[in-house]
């Protein structure tokens, strides 16, 4: 048994999902949050309401969700219409044409029900029950409209239910409903002329317009100046409308990262992972005898690397409150408009700012985002400078670097991001010169009436990216820690080594670490917590706990610890842009392989990524050091090589470009 | 008269819409399309912000200009 | 004996997460985060549709 949830964008049909199968999945106030369907199982009791359990017996459920007579329930992203614009609008189509769901759960916006019931009167052709969820009903209730149910109901030939899927009211009755519908079968069919024929659309939409028109009772004139107008003309002011988005994000950042968040992971990281649980760890695992070396991995490698990761967790919990509180405002679109300007000179839509703000969790989903643009080479540039912004993951190591070298100073973080979105500029600008690219764009965006918005949701989205934050540090983390715990504490020989210099690891950074020299960074410790990074950005920070934590009592987070014995603050500064900016984890990487479809494409991304993340950590150290010191880092030749080596190369692929360009015209002239 | 000529606070009926086919339908399905009624809110930072139906839009200066008031 | 005990929790534990991690990687993600291609959804991710 399936159901499939199918809508408008923007409609609430994520809300929904969640509510009714107690899932988690990430909601956002703007259009195209979803790109993907997700499949749950139907709730216990919502699966009683709806008398869904002797579906079985009664022979109508069908396909494999049928076993242990689950019901499924898909989430599908929005769609406006049957025929697909964007690519995850597609998924719509096919989903309900390849997988025949039993019931189609339609969510309409009663708060923009003309545009929601073109979409339902496709859907009703395809001659699958179908129930249609009032969703939105308080916007409607505000804006002083109301809505004949029974006499929609009646007009369409399928059961109408008034939904609120934010308040969870209405649900039992619409599941109710779906059961009855899934018993009955079809569900009418739109009665119009010219079905099928010659302009069937603009008969569809008069078809429509009547029955909105027979039984939607406006007290509103929709183009009367709202309140969200008003706040619209201050948010999104062609001048004040980007200084207002940096002051936004400071406020958001500074609060979680330097008020409360910092103040807990301060707490978590000094006191619990760092005193609190290896002693009670060593006392416990001593007072059982168990064999030093077996303790030296679990307390040094697993619960030091996995521990300093953790420790960022309350960090990490309040800045997604503070997101998911700004995004559900509806604020984000706006900021969306603002960037279009910009963005479009540099090679971007405006669109492409939502892939960033879902990359600021993780490059993941931000690179998975992309699909809502339509233009390919927008698509194209967005998936390669998304994971510029710097992900959840990257935040211990900002957070780490900014606590040892700069104490106290809250504009680091500012600056990190400032500098990450001038590399998205600069990217954006280079990469439309190194490829041949057209600009063929086009901006739309829905803009969703602004609202309070809702601390169960904030509270909902904190919890699923805090249990995404600890899973990953208890999977790809753990596994990591342990295997960079045994590489540096065993030799070539397999035998333990006697320092870690002699060790596995020291030998793998070694190779490496020349690679730093550019950054004015040298040791192999600061190559092969790079290196590590690779896998998954956490890692640095763990690997540089796992390789301190024998060395050195002091807490690895300590002002002046551990790691500035190795850094200066330039060149520790550097290594962290050098982070930041060079290609993300493995699964990113994966990611934007499935975005861009084409190994070619995913090599140039990478490989573009590497020398941005070099060149701008190279440039960092260098120029830096000479600002505050007087004087160049250490490496400062072969800085200058490579620095000379990329421009080099950039003017190279620009002049190519140039060429083809050039050629093209020669061509259409001919 | 193009939709960028006209003044914030203007109704007016959309007469045709230059642009691709895949364009027009997706225009077509927010209920922007020959013949319906269409209202330029304000421009802001360079977009265009349209009430069509129930509906508020920001589309590009390009996009704008492809819209035809009558 | 208490080695061979906590050694046996400790390694299940870590194989399982590799497996975890083996698994989620394969399919364009990384474990605990939410988006990414379902595992049976691969084929059709790849081609980017």
């Amino acid at each position: 048994m399936k159901i499939a949830l199918a809508g408008n964008p923007n409609s609430g049909k994520t809300t929904l999902f969640n509510a009714i199968t107690g899932k988690t999945e990430y909601v956002g106030n703007w259009p195209g949050v979803t790109v993907e369907k997700k499949e749950a199982n139907l709730k216990r009791k919502y699966k009683l309401l709806a008398g869904l359990q002797d579906m079985k017996e009664a022979g109508t459920g069908k396909g494999d969700g049928n076993r242990r007579n689950q019901v499924r329930v898909v989430d599908l992203p929005g769609a406006y219409s049957i025929a697909p614009y964007t690519s995850e609008e597609a998924v719509t189509r096919d989903f309900i044409l390849a997988e025949n769901p039993d019931v189609l759960l339609n969510i309409v916006d009663a708060s923009n029900l003309e545009r929601s019931l073109f979409f339902t009167t496709q859907l009703l052709e395809l001659g699958i029950p179908l129930v249609v969820a009032l969703n939105k009903q308080d916007v409607l209730k505000r804006s002083g409209n109301s809505i004949q149910v029974e006499g929609l109901a009646d007009a369409l030939g399928c059961p109408v239910v008034e939904t609120r899927a934010n308040g969870e009211e209405g649900l039992d009755e619409l599941l109710r409903a779906v059961g009855q519908a899934a018993a009955a079968g079809a569900s009418g069919n739109p009665a119009f002329e010219g079905r099928g024929g010659e302009g069937e659309d603009k008969k569809r939409q008069a078809y429509v317009k009547g029955i909105v028109q027979t039984h939607l009772q406006r007290k509103r004139d929709k183009t009367r100046i709202t309140t969200s107008d008003r706040i619209d003309r201050v948010v999104a002011n062609p001048f004040l409308g980007l200084p207002l988005f940096g002051l936004v994000m400071w406020a958001v950042y500074a609060f979680s990262i330097n008020g409360l968040g910092g103040f807990l992971a301060d707490w978590v990281n000094g006191t619990l992972f760092g005193e609190l649980v290896p002693d009670a760890a060593h006392g416990f695992f001593g007072g059982l005898g168990v064999h030093p070396m077996l303790e030296a991995l679990i307390v040094d490698g697993a619960i030091a690397g996995v521990g300093a990761v953790l420790g960022f967790l309350p960090l990490i919990l309040v800045l997604f409150f503070c997101l998911a509180l700004l995004e559900d405002s509806g604020y984000m679109a706006r900021v969306a408009v603002v960037m279009d300007r910009y963005f479009k000179k540099i090679g971007l839509s405006g669109k492409s700012i939502i892939p960033m703000i879902v990359g600021s969790g993780c490059s993941i989903p931000g690179v998975m985002a992309t699909r809502t643009i339509e233009d390919e080479n927008e698509k194209v540039a967005t998936t390669i400078l998304t994971p510029f912004i710097p992900c959840s993951a990257k935040l211990p190591i900002i957070v780490l670097f900014s606590a040892v070298f700069f104490p106290g100073s809250t504009w680091i973080l500012p600056a990190v991001y400032g500098i990450a979105g001038l590399a998205v500029i600069l990217g954006g600008l280079l990469l439309k010169r190194i490829f041949p690219w057209e600009e063929s764009s086009t901006f739309i965006m829905e803009l969703p009436e602004y609202k309070v918005p809702s601390l169960r949701h904030a509270f909902r989205q904190m919890v699923h990216q805090g249990k995404g934050f600890v899973v990953k540090a208890s999977t790809i983390i753990l596994v990591m820690n342990t295997l960079v715990w045994f590489m540096q504490s065993y030799g070539w020989n397999l035998q333990p080594a006697e320092d870690q210099g002699a060790s596995i690891l020291a030998g793998v950074g070694g190779l490496a670490a020349p690679l730093l020299l550019p950054l004015g960074v040298a040791g192999w410790q600061m190559a092969a917590a790079a290196l590590t990074g690779f896998v998954a950005k956490e890692n640095v920070v763990a690997t540089f706990a796992i390789l301190f934590a024998t060395v050195s009592e002091e807490a690895l987070h300590a002002p002046g610890g551990v790691l500035a014995e190795n850094f200066t603050p330039v060149t520790g500064f550097a290594f962290l842009l050098f982070n930041l900016f060079t290609p993300p984890c493995f699964a990113a990487i994966g990611a934007m392989n499935a975005e861009l479809g084409s190994r070619k494409w995913l090599a140039r991304a990478i490989l573009f990524q590497l020398a941005a993340g070099y060149g701008i950590g190279i440039l960092a150290a260098q120029a830096g050091s000479l600002l505050v010191y007087g004087k160049w880092a250490p490496g400062a030749v072969p800085a200058g090589l490579v620095l000379g080596g990329l421009a080099a190369l950039a003017a190279v692929l620009v002049q190519r470009n140039r060429a083809r360009d050039a050629q093209n015209e020669l061509a259409c002239q001919e | 008269m193009p939709l960028t000529k006209s003044k914030a606070g203007h109704t007016g009926v959309v007469k045709s819409i230059t642009a691709t086919e895949k364009i027009q339908k997706f225009l077509f399905s927010l209920g922007c399309s020959e013949g319906q009624e269409i209202t330029l809110v304000s421009i802001l930072a360079g977009n265009y912000i349209i009430s069509v139906g129930d509906g508020r839009y920001a589309i590009d200066k390009k996009m704008a200009g492809a819209i035809e008031l009558a | 004996m208490p080695t061979i005990i906590i050694g046996t929790i400790f390694f299940v534990l870590v194989a399982l997460a590799a497996r975890k991690t083996y698994r989620n990687l394969r399919s364009n993600t990384c474990p605990g985060c939410s988006a990414g291609c379902g595992l049976e959804k691969r084929e059709k991710c790849h081609k980017g549709s």
